[in-house]
């Protein structure tokens, strides 16, 4: 078992950087998720990890020993992808053992991991089917037993649920996570879906355009965005952002916009005065906007009336879909909330969760109560 | 089996095959046509041709072949004739030689060495009465490193595949369609999944990174199959570059464009362009791929709609095309890909 490093690692094609000064230690045994959209250099990392892809410039360690010139094979990782393919005429047993077959290991080794897997997996009971009669769920264990058997220092794992349907997604989820606490394994993860993320990973790298943004623990990201970018990616429905001017009345910080007057939380003061008389950007996750009449009337300086697009109910909670100068915004409210469509309604933010982003850089202008991750 | 009846030339034409065995020098029988069609090749065929004169029979054969194919030799001429006296003897010792069969593969050889166009592809497996292909899709497997197990493992993923041609370090194969994939979009699902178990597969067993090509659904006319996948290598080299493979059916404008030189796209691209800022151009591509819709652009921005509109004006004003117009949006988007595809 072994944790790694990356020190000032850069990826190239030709003139064009798909990963910039990429520097990271990951612990041994944590399971790390790289999260992004599509192009922003997670796959590529992983890759590089694997040794598919040669580093441009830079250092990649397994524990101690510098991985950069060794052959992928010898690298003592395990991948699992999305598209997992299986050899259609071997039983789900050949399926496990071909790899090691592959590497010459004598045939007892072979039987005693291949059982050892398919009880950890709970699929003894599949060994002699073919890949035909298997469902979905049960192909993505054995692709997952194919890793397992070989007992690598690092799992690599790429979207390996991304080709399941919702249901069976949210079930390997679990499952995923179950394993890696059996295992105790270092496992890198790469995923695009934020909830995979924030509910698998110990540490959540966000990344972007090859760079990292923030690496943080799921809680940290959610709370404590460093900027608009994870603010936004991080969390569904998505945190709403709103533009307003920060001004100062009567000795109190308004926050103005045409529709818009909110005040915020006093702590904030000192953080937000270099911000007076300049625009700025608020962001407000959907679960702090309510509309619970009580609060409502104890909070008048962070009520608005609004005009509501959707009520969308989901059982336990509703969503509402509303516009404040021109901007959609999505409040998550109790299901007994009295909003109905087209109408105007009050709703409260909590501007004690609400976040402030700086318009030029979009880097969060304060955070309150940040303790960083180790 | 093919069985040994005396034709003269299929006898000269199994004395160059094993022959080319013997020395790893690739032989042909020189009366053989070829094609004069080089221009899909890309050069990839011989270098200086010599001939050898051998007996077959009581005929005298010209068998023609390229000094520098091989990684053995050199041979010289006299060896060459020895050799050549020797297998023959030897394929008359007996009247009754069994000569390997043609294969797909032998004949895939044969066309790219001697550069042969798809009607001659035709007309030899015509000759060769190979067994027919089904419907099927040329797929090109490219390694970054060439190690032999990458074979085993691919005859395993696909045991029911007929054609198997090792290039290291690329790899063609021929996949017969599932009777599930009978239609266009089944079939170009299954085509695109191929890419991605292919790639995911050799880097997982044998840590190798391969480019993975499919080419679209053929039946008999593999050779044009692999002409095409092989097309495909040198769009992914200019426009796809990073990605895990290609198919025909994704390659999009990049097909227009890899006849101009590179000198004209980016022109084209500093043309229109040029004199936009970063912010700009980010917008720019964000309106276009939320499908020139404002307001989720404003959104995706995290923009107010009418910084977005102002951003737009600006757009307008500075490269002369309006995004919001689908003329002024075609021009954009044509140099946007161009600038994201260049590699």
């Amino acid at each position: 078992m072994a944790g790694l490093s990356f020190k000032n690692v850069v990826k190239k094609y030709d003139q064009n950087t798909v990963v910039y000064d990429f520097n990271l230690e990951i612990q041994d045994k944590e399971f790390l998720v790289l999260v992004g959209p599509s192009g922003c250099g997670k796959t590529t990392t992983l890759r590089m990890i694997a040794g598919l892809e040669e580093t441009t410039s830079g250092e990649i360690y397994i524990g101690d020993q510098l991985i950069n010139n060794v052959a992928p094979k010898d690298r003592d990782i395990a991948m699992v992808f999305q598209s997992y393919a299986l050899y259609p005429h071997m039983s789900v047993y050949e399926n496990m053992a071909f790899g090691l077959k592959l590497r010459k290991m004598p045939k007892a080794d072979i039987d005693k991991r291949v059982k050892e897997a398919a009880t950890i997996l709970d699929i003894e009971h599949l060994l002699d089917r073919k890949p035909k009669a298997l469902s979905g769920g049960q192909r993505q264990r054995v692709a997952l037993g194919r890793a397992i058997v070989r007992e690598p220092k690092v799992f690599l794992m790429d979207e390996p649920l991304s080709n399941l349907d919702a249901k069976l997604r949210v079930q390997m989820r679990a499952e995923i996570s179950k394993l890696r606490h059996r295992l105790q394994t270092t496992v890198v993860y790469v995923t695009h879906d934020q909830t995979e993320a924030m509910t698998m990973g110990d540490r959540i790298v966000v990344m972007k355009d090859g760079y990292i943004q923030q690496v943080d623990t799921p809680m940290n990201l959610y709370n404590h965005p460093c900027n608009m970018f994870v603010a936004g990616f991080i969390g569904s429905p998505a945190m709403n952002f709103l533009r307003a001017t920060l001004i100062e009345e009567k000795g109190e910080l308004w926050l103005v916009n045409k529709e818009l007057r909110l005040a915020p939380l006093a702590e904030r003061r000192e953080a937000l005065t270099p911000y007076l008389g300049k625009e700025i950007i608020m962001g407000i996750r959907p679960e702090s906007i309510n509309d619970d009449l009580s609060y409502i009337k104890d909070h008048p300086a962070w009520s608005l009336d609004v005009h509501v697009d959707v009520v969308e109910p989901l059982g336990a909670e509703n969503y509402i879909h509303f516009t404040i100068n021109g901007e959609n915004l999505i409040a998550r409210v109790e299901a007994t909330s009295q909003s109905k469509p087209l109408q105007i309604h009050k709703v409260a933010f909590d501007m004690s969760q609400a976040r402030y982003f700086d318009v030029e850089t979009q880097a969060v202008i304060h955070r309150q109560g940040y303790e960083a991750s180790y | 089996m093919v069985q040994n009846d005396g034709n003269q030339l299929v006898k000269a034409q199994e004395l160059a095959r094993r022959l080319s065995d013997a020395t790893g020098v690739y032989f042909r029988v020189g009366s053989e046509r070829q094609s004069t069609d080089d221009s899909s090749l890309d050069g990839q065929g011989p270098g200086q041709l010599r001939t050898l004169e051998v007996s077959v029979g009581d005929e005298i054969v010209e068998l023609v072949y390229d000094p520098g194919s091989g990684e053995a030799g050199p041979f010289t001429t006299r060896v060459l004739k020895a050799l050549a006296r020797e297998i023959f003897d030897g394929l008359i010792v007996s009247d009754r030689v069994q000569l390997e069969p043609w294969t797909w593969e032998k004949l895939l050889n044969m066309a790219l060495v001697e550069k042969w166009d798809t009607g001659t592809f035709a007309a030899r497996v015509g000759t060769y009465q190979l067994k027919g292909l089904s419907l099927g899709f040329p797929v090109l497997v490219h390694c970054s490193t060439w190690i032999p197990e990458v074979v085993e493992v691919l005859e395993n993923l696909f045991p029911q595949a007929p054609v198997l041609w090792v290039l290291k370090p690329d790899l063609f194969l021929y996949v017969p369609l599932d009777r599930n994939e009978d239609g266009l979009v089944e079939q170009k699902a299954f085509g695109n999944a191929l890419i991605e178990q292919i790639h995911s597969l050799l880097a997982d067993e044998l840590g190798v990174l391969a480019t993975v090509f499919v080419g679209q659904v053929i039946e008999e006319d593999i050779w044009a199959g692999f002409l095409e996948v092989r097309k495909l290598t040198e769009l992914h080299r200019r426009f796809f570059i990073g990605t895990l493979g290609l198919a025909a059916w994704n390659v999009g404008l990049a097909v227009l464009m890899l006849e101009t030189r590179s000198i004209v796209g980016q022109d084209y691209i500093r043309g229109i362009l040029g004199h936009l800022n970063k912010e700009l151009l980010d917008t720019l591509r964000v309106f276009l791929e939320k499908d020139m819709s404002v307001a989720d652009s404003a959104r995706a921005l995290y923009i107010h709609r009418n910084t977005l509109t102002y951003r737009l004006d600006r757009i307008t004003e500075i490269t002369g095309h309006n995004p919001r117009r689908l003329t002024g949006a075609v021009h954009l988007y044509i140099a946007l890909w161009l600038s994201n595809h260049s590699n």
